[in-house]
């Protein structure tokens, strides 16, 4: 087994490290188990296959998305982001102020319990706690926000831990520079830190309105946005920045470009991200014309640096593997180790990402909100980034850190092989009803999608592919949910075998520089030109509406 | 001098030795150094320059060019965006916006407005003057418009073809949407609580047109709707 900044790190992981780790991923999976739950039975109420009244069906979606937007995604970033910072590359090999990153695995775990506590208890919020929902008692929907203060009160934690045990080797007095890795592992710990503190910003407020120390809440909505654009973001960075890791791991290939260049690329999430959010707040009343227009255009911007670590990957690989003698267009792919699970989640991660990304450039264009923002185009396409894209890319991960951390093999990667295809397909049915119902005008959170006759006629067909999709997605991520599991515990076979035996191929010995690569740039070129049709296709339907429509200021009082 | 000659002579073939060693030795730096310096100025291949992979990422920006054919953002070249021929401009200024309107005040609106123009069936069409005389009014009328859990009201709105009316619309409660829905699209307008908006719409074909809630707004949200009948 050739060795690897991943491989390496994990070995060096002392005890108690591991025991910590561990604790961040079992969290990670008992909510990706819920979550997955929720949204498969969300899934199959919104086709009408689950004859459940739409009150409890709102439950269980506010269910869902706290679950996998908050729980799911923040603690398993805190377990790959602690691990990266301490063990990748040149790191220290050792968590600094372990009891700190224990205190913050507390207070999220007790910010998950509050959550989920009153979500059952009925609170009358949906994830994004709007208070304007709450009438008469306060209290749990006190406790309500107060689930979500502690819980950022531990990504701040995790965060600056993350961010010390990085800086680290520089007390000690190495002089050597980070590696890539390691920077790009401090800027992601520094957006946690930031979303972080969004979160007070959002949720604070309302905790003290709601136990009677604080005014009403009249600024929610574009707070929420703010924390809600970087909590969309924050993943897709981790996320190319765990692409980065495994494809080093499974080819041995580093970046051709340098490693300055991925920092500065890394470097840019940090610019360009924040102040992106306003395409979120296109539909709300109160943006001046001018803010809307600067809205769209810095939102543009936002695929530059996704792209651009895309480019340096695919386009390395492409060179390494035709230096090694792989040829044709698309051939020299063969040489990738497909065998391998980890490698099959992120190559089809890549695909759900090039169709999920030239779907939400549609949304930034400000003129195309009236017809798309609140209709399940969103769900239709978001899934894409969500599951297709970041929870795929994350598993991918976990099959190297758990068997890293337990010492227990891979359960049956043959099988786990296969997922990610079960769920693209899903993800491609339940994407295209939904992002065809988007167009069509299909509000997003609604379950009686009848509207007791009055719906348009194939509205009711749409919301069954749907569901149809949701349960193959659901169906091959609770697979990978089992087996995840099972790799926590040490398996009575494991003793003497390797662990960490996926198959991987060597492409990064030989010279490159003449090799061309042109997959990347091809399917850059691919996904701009699905972006401009899906536009497109906005602007035409929204010309063939009969009605014209000016303004959209308010007043507020 | 025999003695050095044959002494000489005896050395000969490790001096060759040593040379034919020394100038291999040389010839295999040569090489060596010459490889370094095709390295050195070997030009990597166009698609795997930083530059040209900056360039594929900032293409991405190209996505305004089209945004600029349809009219949806400024040129630079000195014209306003045009506004979509047939279609609704989703922002743009407010006509006439009316400033600090409180909750009572607005239902009182909206109550005065529905019992001047309500309709035996129920249903409310807003009085248009000059709506025998004129093809084009050039003033629009205005229609108050009560978002509230669960319902619109008034719930039923019976407008005129071509004739541009100032909706003001509130979200009583907490947040709305109001979703209109023609055959095969939607415009949705996103109303906050307490908040009024303002906008002005023509309707250009007769129809029935359902308006669906599309901001979650409790456990009632799929009950809300409500109906604009042009005639």
């Amino acid at each position: 087994m050739r060795s690897s900044g991943l491989i390496d790190g994990l070995s060096r992981l002392g005890a108690g490290d591991k025991r910590l780790l561990k604790w961040f991923v079992v969290m990670a999976l008992l909510s990706l188990a819920i979550g997955l739950l929720s949204g498969a039975l969300t899934g199959i109420r919104r086709a009408g296959f689950l004859p459940v009244t739409p009150g409890l069906g709102y439950e269980i979606l506010s269910l869902h998305g706290v679950t996998i937007f908050f729980y799911w995604l923040y603690f398993i970033q805190a377990a790959l982001v602690l691990m990266l910072a301490c063990a990748h590359g040149n790191g220290v090999g050792r968590l600094v102020a372990r009891p700190l990153a224990w205190l913050a695995l507390m207070l999220m775990i007790t910010g998950f319990a509050l959550s989920e506590t009153t979500l059952a208890m009925k609170v009358p919020l949906l994830y994004d706690g709007h208070p304007k929902l709450v009438t008469g008692d306060t209290l749990l929907p006190g406790l309500f926000y107060l689930g979500y203060v502690v819980m950022s009160m531990g990504l701040f934690m995790v965060g600056t831990v993350a961010i010390l045990s990085a800086l680290m080797p520089k007390f000690e007095g190495d002089v050597a520079p980070w590696s890539a890795v390691t920077f790009a592992t401090v800027a992601w710990a520094g957006l946690l830190i930031v979303s972080a503190m969004a979160g007070f910003n959002v949720f604070l407020p309302p905790l003290l309105w709601a136990f009677g120390l604080g005014p009403a809440i009249s600024d929610y909505a574009m707070k929420w946005h703010v924390l809600f654009h970087n909590m969309h973001y924050l993943p897709l960075m981790a996320t190319v920045i765990i692409w980065y890791v495994l494809v080093e791991t499974m080819t041995g290939v580093r970046s051709i470009f340098g490693s300055s260049f991925s920092k500065i690329v890394f470097a840019s999430y940090l610019i360009l991200v924040p102040p992106t959010f306003l395409y979120h707040m296109f539909l709300d009343p109160g943006l001046s014309d001018a803010v809307r227009v600067i809205g769209s255009l810095l939102s543009l911007f936002l695929a530059i640096p996704t792209m651009l670590v895309y480019l340096i990957i695919v386009s390395s690989l492409e060179s390494y593997a035709r230096a090694q003698g792989g040829s044709g267009l698309f051939g020299w792919m063969r040489m990738l180790p497909w065998s391998n699970p980890a490698m099959t989640a992120i190559g089809l991660a890549a695909i759900n990402l090039a169709i999920g990304g030239a779907l939400s450039f549609v949304l930034i264009q400000e003129r195309l909100a009236p017809l798309l923002s609140d209709t399940f185009f969103v769900p239709g396409y978001f899934h894409f980034l969500t599951l297709g894209t970041v929870t795929l890319t994350f598993i991918a991960a976990l099959l190297y850190v758990i068997p890293g951390i337990t010492a227990s093999p891979v359960w049956r990667p043959q099988l786990l092989n296969r997922l990610p295809y079960i769920i693209t397909f899903g993800l491609l049915v339940f994407g295209a009803a939904g992002v065809t119902a988007g167009y069509s005008g299909v509000p997003r959170r609604v379950f009686d999608i009848g509207y007791g006759g009055e719906a348009p006629v194939g509205w009711e067909s749409l919301m069954v592919f749907v569901g149809i999709g949701a349960m193959f997605m659901s169906a091959g991520l609770g697979v990978y949910v089992y087996a995840l599991a099972r790799m926590l515990w040490p398996s009575p076979h494991a003793a003497g075998e390797p662990v960490l035996a996926l198959p991987v191929v060597s492409l990064g010995s030989q010279r490159v520089g003449r090799h061309p690569a042109w997959i990347g740039p091809l399917s850059v070129l691919v996904v701009l030109g699905a972006m401009a049709v899906f536009t497109i296709l906005g602007f035409e339907l929204m010309q063939n509406v009969p009605l014209s429509a000016t303004g959209g200021g308010h007043a507020h009082h | 001098m025999e003695d050095r000659n044959t002494i000489e002579k005896s050395y000969e073939p490790a001096c060759e030795a040593h040379r034919t060693k020394y100038f291999r030795s040389v010839s295999a730096l040569r090489t060596e150094f010459k490889m370094h310096q095709d390295i050195e100025t070997e030009k990597p291949h166009l698609t795997t320059r930083r530059g040209f992979i900056v360039l594929c990422s900032f293409a991405v920006l190209g996505l305004y060019g089209l945004w600029a054919g349809y009219g949806a953002v400024p040129t630079g070249l000195g014209s306003a965006p045009r506004a979509m021929p047939g279609a609704m401009t989703g922002s743009g200024p407010a006509e006439d916006m009316d400033s600090h309107v409180p909750v009572e005040e607005f239902r009182r609106r909206a109550q005065a407005f529905v019992e001047a123009n309500l309709l035996p069936d129920g249903s409310v069409r807003p009085a248009v003057a000059d709506r025998a005389s004129t093809a084009y009014i050039s003033e629009p009328v205005e229609v108050y418009l009560m978002a509230r859990q669960y319902s619109y009201w008034p719930a039923v709105l019976r407008l005129g073809k071509n004739i541009p009316y100032r909706f003001r619309i509130m979200a009583m409660d907490t947040d709305h949407g109001a979703s209109i829905q023609f055959k095969g699209a939607a415009y949705m307008i996103r109303a906050r609580a307490e908040h009024m908006i303002e906008k002005v719409l023509v309707f250009k074909e007769s129809g029935e047109y359902p308006i669906f809630c599309t901001v979650y707004c409790g456990v009632g949200h799929d009950l809300m709707k409500g109906k604009i009948i042009v005639e």
